[in-house]
């Protein structure tokens, strides 16, 4: 199952490459959130997934499953999310002030 | 345990809570925000004071003991950094009260700001590899805000290539803590270099401290400085200001704190590295200041070597 994953996060990881690499705007905005899903499965496949019981003192086991990776993939997805709707919020201002959506165009100028 | 650890982090952020609130009154979200440096600066000096006599102080948050719970940690460099970047952040805000303008100081310019801090202290107090991550993030998420406030066409331009590198540079440095968690099975600063040097840093291990390098050369403007002239020239020269104090220099806190505390067991790789990286910086830096015929662009190229020098140094004495 790990190595399904890792190979699923592998996926991603070129998609989203491809994705940044272009030049709409939207296209690399959601190319940079696909990066942060695979970087996020990649946390969660690298540590191993289900191991041994939850980690509760009442489930009485000889083994537990680490919960340290889910509270770090929890608070990295909490922080993408945000980042990813201020990214388009911020995508779309820049698109209605100046009216370009391609990088190229987005270079800016030497004087202004 | 020293409670005093917390109050550079604690006091910025609750003084920008009240701020929210204080949003018509700008002369109190003024006196509110020197007041808050002013007391993170003393706490600072009190705790350099602390650490020269008994040596690095440290904070359990809520009480976990060390290699599970969240560590503050703060040595003399630390509760130096912190002091230096309250008395810097502390002129820059004096500047700020008379030059970015009634509009900025109503929409939220002062909290901003005062969460900036809160990231940046806590960057430099933390002893947990994943809470420098989030005090990165907190750090950058009111530098965001930050550049685009104003909303001129070209400041949204810059901030949004300035958002979209550093978004990137985020996930690689999510990336990174997986390999090193993977590998070493610990997030705590002095755990993690105790594990290491134990069980020897091999060729895997290096290469997610090159990885760790990249992330941080991003932020710290170290070779991939690229996004750093436009970013820096859109704000208002105060705030920007602000930014070339604070921002780049924790990316090299970082690196500091990285490769002299975890990754230094082969110097040959990560420090040829390091000097390499540092000196293309001094050399494109000057030569990019040097090609500008505007001050701004001048002053931003040297941020970017200033950056140089340091690295160099990081390189040649780790």
């Amino acid at each position: 199952m790990e190595t399904f994953m890792i190979v699923i996060a592998g996926v991603l990881f070129s998609i989203s490459t491809y994705l940044m690499l272009t030049r709409q705007l939207l296209r690399i905005i959601l190319g940079i959130a696909l990066f942060s899903h695979a970087a996020h499965l990649m946390l969660l496949a690298v540590s191993g997934l289900k191991r041994g019981a939850a980690p509760f003192v009442w489930e009485r086991s000889a083994e537990y499953t680490d919960p340290l990776p889910h509270a770090l993939m929890l608070t990295s997805i909490v922080i993408s999310f945000a980042l990813t709707a201020y990214a388009l919020v911020l995508g779309y201002r820049t698109y209605m002030e100046t009216g370009f959506e391609d990088m190229k165009q987005l270079k800016g100028t030497e004087h202004e | 345990m020293n409670n005093l650890l917390v109050i550079p982090i604690l006091v910025p952020l609750l003084a920008a809570m009240a701020m929210v609130f204080l949003r018509r009154r700008i002369y109190a979200q003024r006196a509110a925000g020197a007041a808050a440096l002013l007391v993170s600066a003393a706490a600072a000096l009190v705790l350099a004071e602390q650490a020269a006599r008994n040596g690095m102080q440290t904070l359990q948050l809520g009480g976990w003991p060390a290699p599970f719970g969240i560590t503050l940690a703060g040595d003399m460099l630390a509760a130096l950094l912190v002091l230096t970047a309250n008395i810097a952040g502390l002129a820059c805000l004096l500047y700020v009260f008379g030059s970015i303008g009634r509009e900025r100081e109503a929409h939220y310019a002062h909290p901003f700001l005062m969460i900036l801090f809160c990231g940046v202290n806590g960057s430099f107090l933390t002893g947990d590899i994943f809470n420098l991550f989030v005090f990165f993030e907190v750090m950058l998420i009111a530098s965001y805000a930050l550049l685009s406030l104003g909303g001129r066409p070209g400041q949204l331009r810059e901030s949004l290539k300035y958002v979209l590198v550093n978004m990137v540079s985020s996930t690689l440095f999510v990336a990174a803590l997986a390999y090193l968690y993977a590998s070493a099975g610990t997030l705590n600063m002095a755990h993690l270099s105790e594990r290491i040097a134990a069980v020897g840093q091999d060729g895997p291990l290096t290469a997610v401290s090159l990885l760790f390098l990249v992330v941080f050369s991003l932020k710290a403007a170290l070779f991939l400085f690229f996004w750093l002239p436009g970013a820096y020239g859109a704000p208002p020269p105060a705030v920007a200001a602000v930014f070339a104090a604070l921002l780049t220099k924790v990316g090299v806190y970082a690196i500091l704190r990285v490769f002299t505390l975890i990754f230094y067991h082969q110097p040959h790789i990560t420090h040829t590295a390091l000097i390499g990286m540092g000196a293309a910086t001094m050399l494109l830096g000057a030569l990019g200041a040097a090609a500008q015929d505007r001050i701004r662009p001048i002053l931003a190229y040297n941020v970017v070597f200033s950056v140089g020098f340091a690295v160099f140094g990081i390189g040649v004495g780790g």
